[in-house]
């Protein structure tokens, strides 16, 4: 056994080791259930998404062709055959049954082509490597059914589902040692939550992103306290990989320049100023390679760097009203925050409560069911009071808070540029479609700090009765992933 | 810490005393709808002013109106309409997706289902077409409001997911019966579970860690 292995092994069975395997199992287990539980193409965008991995893994080249339908001929036999289309946003409509021939129309669909689809979409507007990767499990299955090829890349999203959870854990492990029931506080809230996990269940590259957003707030703690030209390195190349795979990550890039600053920092002072140089340079370098081979390999084969297709239910053009920043303001405060009495109502449907406490709490399938009634009151009382212990788990540990400072001043920034471009493209949207935009699932790369905030609202009810606090969370988060999985049949199969 | 653990306990019993009562609650079915789906809010009424669509009930009879209001926040007041005449009444209901009881039960067939704003404020209804314009109240505009009628049964909401998971692996596209999925999520909780309480009391069999 290498030396490498050895410490591996032997850094699995520490606390926080035992702690990464339990959250790796538990997610892994409800990522499955989700795969197994959700219709096919029924997880948002996922009939796109799948269309550009099986045109990459068919044919090898990036979909966003103007000559060709998004999608090829066999999933567009197989769409009709599960009447997606029906089901989305249709809430009694349920997926149809296999003798009602929808069985045989799937059959028939295998006879069909499969590369010929590969046109624009929402999909081929994003940059491609989770496309890529997820096209390696697709060719694995490429003789099989249109189904198991599905069920591969999802299988591919379930694994990044664990590593996201796995990473959470580190994460809180990082910031809280010693205490065995924190990392795996922190995992479990995430491999429980049922709207990441109805996500993860799906052919989604939100999946990659997630798992990258983690490692990147991962890599930039453990770089601001342990600097290290290598740190360096890995930062850069984690920011270049998840700004290739979904172009939100460009929010991550100021978070990641002020980390890289404090490292830089932190090695001029302890090593030498040559030592901080060489670091940041090779982050840079890490961070622009793979963009750059996306634009480099974009311009050889004339492809745009991304080709989206047409939005739907846009507004002709002159239509669309001009946007102002004091409008924008005024949107951004109540995306966030309560509106205030001296504001014009921007929405008459959006708002903290409306879209991120309730999507938080579950909102699931095309955002069009989930919990109702006084459930979801009393969901939002729980999520209310943990945000009530977090904030006095922060003022508790004000000491150790303001000793990560460094650390938690990048999570923050990360936090508010992430929100900041949120607000922004739902606004724009707003303006061009006049319908919603924003979605829970966009906070999902954040889910590091979700975990944390966990941890720190068990840490708010004191400190003998945390651990405690802690168990009652993981009841609570089971609780909210058992309410998931029953809607999730209640809507589909009832 | 006995308190602590009472309180814990209390809460788990709450939360399962809870999950009975939900799943014990009557179910709704499906009874028939306007065609269209809660896309976008795209009729904006005045108070006073009615929406109105063309609804088929192929499914039995109905008993519920369900719909997708938005209301700026403020309360919501609706009258229902069925063919005329008055059928139901929502006098302080919160935005969002609302279901109405009809006083009168509509039968199979088409009908005309409307709903009157009756509250002082304008609300906005959900459906299929060009959004509504904000600060104006031009209906040039194509759109069709979604309306779905429903059903209570007998049927409890335990013996609809029941039949639910069953189903499930009955449908076109399943990869495997969905008391595998039941099964995976009973495990990953016992394993969550059992893992936290471990790393609770695992170093000190007598209470929780303490702080390192």
């Amino acid at each position: 056994m290498s030396g490498q292995a050895r410490r591996a092994w032997a850094g699995l069975r520490t606390a926080t080791g035992r702690a990464c395997l339990t959250v790796a199992a538990v997610a892994l287990l409800t990522g499955v259930a989700w795969t197994v539980v959700t219709p096919l193409f029924q997880v948002p965008d996922e009939a796109t998404h799948f269309a550009y991995v099986q045109y990459l893994g068919e044919t090898g080249e990036l979909a966003g062709r103007d000559d060709a339908p998004a999608f090829s001929s066999e999933q567009e036999m197989a769409l009709s055959a599960l009447a997606v289309d029906s089901i989305i946003g249709r809430v009694l409509v349920r997926v149809p049954s296999q003798d009602a021939g929808a069985s045989a129309l799937l059959e028939g669909a295998g006879e069909r082509d499969r590369d010929d689809g590969g046109g624009r979409s929402g999909a081929s507007g994003q940059p491609p490597l989770y496309y890529m990767a997820a096209s390696l499990p697709y060719r694995a299955a490429g003789g099989a059914s249109l189904q198991t090829r599905v069920v591969s890349a999802r299988l591919l999203s379930v694994l990044m589902f664990a590593g996201t959870a796995v990473l959470v854990a580190l994460l809180a492990a990082e910031f809280v040692p010693g205490r065995a029931w924190v990392p795996l506080l922190a995992g479990l809230m995430v491999a429980l939550q049922p709207t990441i996990g109805f996500i993860a269940g799906g052919v989604q590259p939100d999946n990659l992103m997630n798992l990258l957003a983690a490692a990147l707030l991962l890599a930039m703690v453990r770089g601001i306290r342990r600097p290290s030209v290598r740190a360096a390195g890995a930062i850069g190349l984690l920011a270049g990989m998840s700004v290739v795979t979904k172009i939100t990550m460009i929010t991550f890039l100021p978070g990641v320049a002020l980390a890289l600053a404090f490292m830089a920092w932190t090695l001029a002072r302890e090593a030498s100023r040559r030592v901080a140089v060489r670091a940041s340079l090779l982050a840079v370098s890490a961070l622009v390679a793979l963009p750059l081979a996306y634009v480099v390999w974009t311009s050889a084969t004339g492809r745009g760097l991304f080709p989206a297709g047409t939005v739907s239910g846009a507004l002709p053009a002159n239509e669309v009203p001009a946007s102002s920043l004091r409008e924008f303001a005024s949107y951004l405060w109540q995306l966030y925050l309560p509106r205030l009495p001296s504001q014009i109502d921007m929405a008459a449907d959006a708002g903290p409560v409306q879209t991120w406490a309730r999507g938080w709490l579950g909102r699931y399938g095309w955002v069009d069911y989930g919990l109702t009634g006084w459930l979801v009151t009393a969901g939002l009382l729980a999520m209310g009071v943990a945000a009530l212990l977090a904030i006095r788990g922060l003022w508790l540990h004000r000491a150790a808070v303001l000793a990560r400072r460094r650390e938690l001043s990048v999570l923050v920034l990360v936090a508010a540029t992430l929100c900041l471009v949120i607000a922004w493209s739902g606004y724009g949207y707003r303006l061009g479609t006049k319908q919603s935009f924003e979605q829970a699932r966009y906070l999902f790369p954040l889910s590091g700090i979700y975990g944390l905030l966990a941890v720190s609202a068990a840490l708010g009810t004191g400190r003998r009765a945390a651990p405690y606090a802690a168990v009652g969370l993981v009841v609570l988060a089971s609780v909210h992933l058992v309410s998931g999985l029953a809607l999730t049949f209640v809507r589909y199969y009832a | 810490m006995r308190r602590i653990v009472g309180v814990l306990m209390l809460v788990c019993v709450a939360f399962g005393a809870s999950a009975i009562w939900v799943w014990t609650q009557p179910d709704v079915e499906f009874a028939g709808s306007s065609g269209s789906r809660p896309d976008s809010f795209v009729a904006r009424l005045a108070p006073g002013q009615d929406a109105c669509a063309e609804v088929t009930i192929d499914r039995g009879p109905a008993n519920r109106l369900q719909l997708t209001v938005g209301s700026y926040g403020r309360r919501v007041a609706l009258d229902v309409l069925v063919d005329g005449r008055p059928a139901g009444r929502v006098r302080q209901g919160r935005q969002g997706q609302i279901g109405i009881p009809l006083r009168r039960v509509v039968e199979d067939g088409s009908s005309t289902v409307c709903v009157r704003n009756r509250a002082r404020t304008a609300v906005v209804v959900a459906g299929e077409g060009s959004a509504v314009p904000v600060g104006a109240d031009d209906d040039d505009r194509v759109y069709s409001v979604s309306f779905v009628l429903e059903r209570s049964t007998p049927a409890r909401w335990a013996d609809t997911l029941a039949g639910s998971i069953s189903q499930s692996g009955d449908s076109a596209g399943a990869a495997t019966t969905g008391w595998v999925a039941v099964v995976l999520a009973l495990l990953a909780i016992v394993v969550a579970v059992s893992g936290m309480v471990w790393a609770t009391f695992a170093r000190d069999p007598s209470g929780p860690e303490r702080d390192a």
